[in-house]
């Protein structure tokens, strides 16, 4: 027997050595209370102007919860908000009135939120845990609402990014009458050379009606067709003898769609382009290619 | 699973090239035949129970924990089981507010099965055969099967608090553990031995929302990896004389 000990006595110093862990394993309850569990998803807001994504801040009127309780964020202006994940249910309704800006209309959008709680006991002194992951938009009224981070954490900033769609692409080219001048060059032009002239009638190739009454107007808005590439608009222009003169105006464009993030997909008009033998006004200038609500002058046309 | 299996295939074949045994030269006479016959059934039986479980069960008096585990030696493999019971229960400490009490209570068993090979070779004897004193490496499939539950008052400023009551039944979790350790025959056919674990790929089979407090044979339930440690005392049978 003393011979067989001795023969494990090669191996002893492992024993003493690997001894503490077998005492740390009766101790693995001494777990830290701290967790990253947190109970409210955080929410921002975004602006998409084309591609660029941008903070935006809304007026936030009142958020009114499913329990008929207010949230604490009234009349502020808000880049971001924070909204309570009720503990007891696995969906959270949101009533946001809010507006663009503390004059503008009031707004009401609603957000609700689905998610699965995960239930954990950390320690006897730490008590219990309720985990919100798996978060979802189930619903909401805003353009495009995307959950970034599905797992509620201390850490996760933001949960839910909503963005503010900019729908800036339209079919409506800007044109602005002036009146030719040899003493001033076409690219020099100013306000003061602008030309109110009375049209009797607008109309495009398509037979489209865009205007139909008698009307002075020193600017016109013609929408192009966007299924294909080019338009023509016919003038019946009042001259300073009463008569009714012709005009017509033959554009241009590239026609094709874009879709920035969750909003709606737009048509986009660009390269607007116009050739000398496609008008019999005077002259005609193209000064902004691309038709979006931002631009407010596309061509200048001398009558 | 197929990881599991395709690692044991690897441990076996890793186990066939260090023992570089030189080939057979001639035909092994009847003699020969028999003894190879035998050197491929259990030498022995060897069992034990897991120290650190009894220990933690005189500690915990909300809790009874034991483990067994048995090897069959077979040259220089063993086939290697274990079992083991988990229950406890807890609750909120004295003196805790009502809304912030709790009970949890759990109860389950594990499985495990998979081969170990000695790296101890026998000096004496000159082999590797596992019945004796070794030093082993191993990866074993496991399973735990439990019910747990839990009870307790949500807390929150805004939202009605409410009670909130959550459940396990039958929970199977599986994961894959590799094994080191050493069993030391300290007298006759009595050894001490400890088991070194590194524990991985936990998978949950049909889990509610209620993470267990405690996984019998894995640990945490929050844990997806962890290692572990066990101290064992084991009784040898021996199949057959030396």
């Amino acid at each position: 027997m003393k011979q067989q000990f001795l023969h494990s006595h090669r191996h002893f110093w492992l024993w003493i050595w690997i001894l503490p862990l077998a005492l740390s394993a009766c101790l693995d309850e001494n777990v830290s209370c701290v967790t990253d569990a947190y109970d409210t998803v955080r929410v921002n807001f975004l602006k998409l102007d084309r591609s660029d994504v941008r903070n935006d801040t809304i007026y936030v009127e009142s958020i009114l919860a499913s329990n008929g309780d207010l949230v604490d964020v009234q009349d502020s202006l808000l880049s971001r908000i924070s909204l309570p994940l009720n503990p007891s249910g696995d969906q959270v309704t949101f009533y946001v009135n809010w507006r663009e800006d503390s004059a503008a209309e009031l707004q009401t959008d609603t957000l609700i939120f689905d998610y699965t709680r995960e239930q954990q006991l950390v320690s006897p002194e730490c008590g219990v845990n309720q985990r919100y992951v798996a978060l979802r938009s189930a619903y909401d009224a805003f353009d495009s609402v995307r959950v970034a981070e599905p797992d509620v954490t201390l850490f996760t900033n933001p949960n839910v990014s909503i963005y503010t769609c900019q729908y800036e692409y339209t079919n409506i080219v800007r044109a602005r009458f002036y009146k030719f001048d040899t003493t001033v060059t076409i690219q020099n032009v100013t306000e003061a050379n602008r030309d109110t002239l009375t049209f009797s009638r607008i109309t495009d190739d398509l037979g489209n009606v865009i205007l139909d009454e008698r009307t002075a107007l020193d600017r016109v808005r013609l929408p192009v067709d966007t299924s294909r590439n080019n338009t023509t608009f016919l003038f019946e222009i009042e001259n300073n003898a009463g008569e009714i003169v012709n005009r017509s105006l033959n554009v241009s464009y590239i026609v094709g769609n874009v879709q920035f993030f969750d909003c709606q997909p737009q048509v986009r008009a660009r390269n607007l382009d116009v050739n000398s033998n496609d008008y019999d006004f005077t002259s005609v200038v193209v000064d902004q290619t691309e038709l979006t609500i931002n631009n407010n002058r596309n061509l200048e046309i001398f009558f | 699973m197929r990881y599991f299996f395709s690692l044991l295939l690897f441990l076996f074949l890793v186990g066939q090239a260090w023992a570089q045994e030189p080939p057979a030269t001639t035909e092994p006479d009847s003699v020969e035949r028999v003894k190879m016959q035998i050197d491929f059934l259990p030498s022995a039986l060897r069992i034990g129970p897991a120290i650190n479980s009894l220990i933690q069960t005189a500690i915990d008096q909300e809790g009874t924990y034991y483990g067994l585990q048995a090897d069959l030696p077979i040259r220089r493999f063993m086939l290697a089981v274990e079992y083991g019971h988990a229950d406890l229960s807890r609750q909120n400490e004295a003196g805790v507010p009502e809304e912030e009490a709790f009970q949890y209570k759990s109860n389950g068993d594990y499985y495990k099965l998979g081969i170990d090979v000695n790296l101890l070779r026998d000096k004496k004897a000159d082999n590797f055969d596992a019945s004796n004193d070794i030093i082993y490496f191993g990866l074993k499939y496991a399973i735990s099967i439990i019910d747990d539950q839990i009870n307790f008052r949500t807390q929150d400023n805004f939202w009605e608090t409410s009670s909130i009551s959550q459940s396990n039944e039958n929970l199977r979790v599986g994961w894959i553990e590799m094994n080191a350790g050493m069993k030391v025959e300290l007298f006759k056919n009595i050894f001490l031995g400890y088991t070194l674990r590194y524990r991985f790929g936990q998978r949950y089979g049909n889990r509610s929302t209620l993470v267990p407090y405690r996984i019998p044979g894995f640990g945490s339930g929050e844990d997806e990896t962890n290692f572990g440690f066990d101290y064992y005392i084991f009784y040898r049978i021996p199949f057959r004389k030396e």
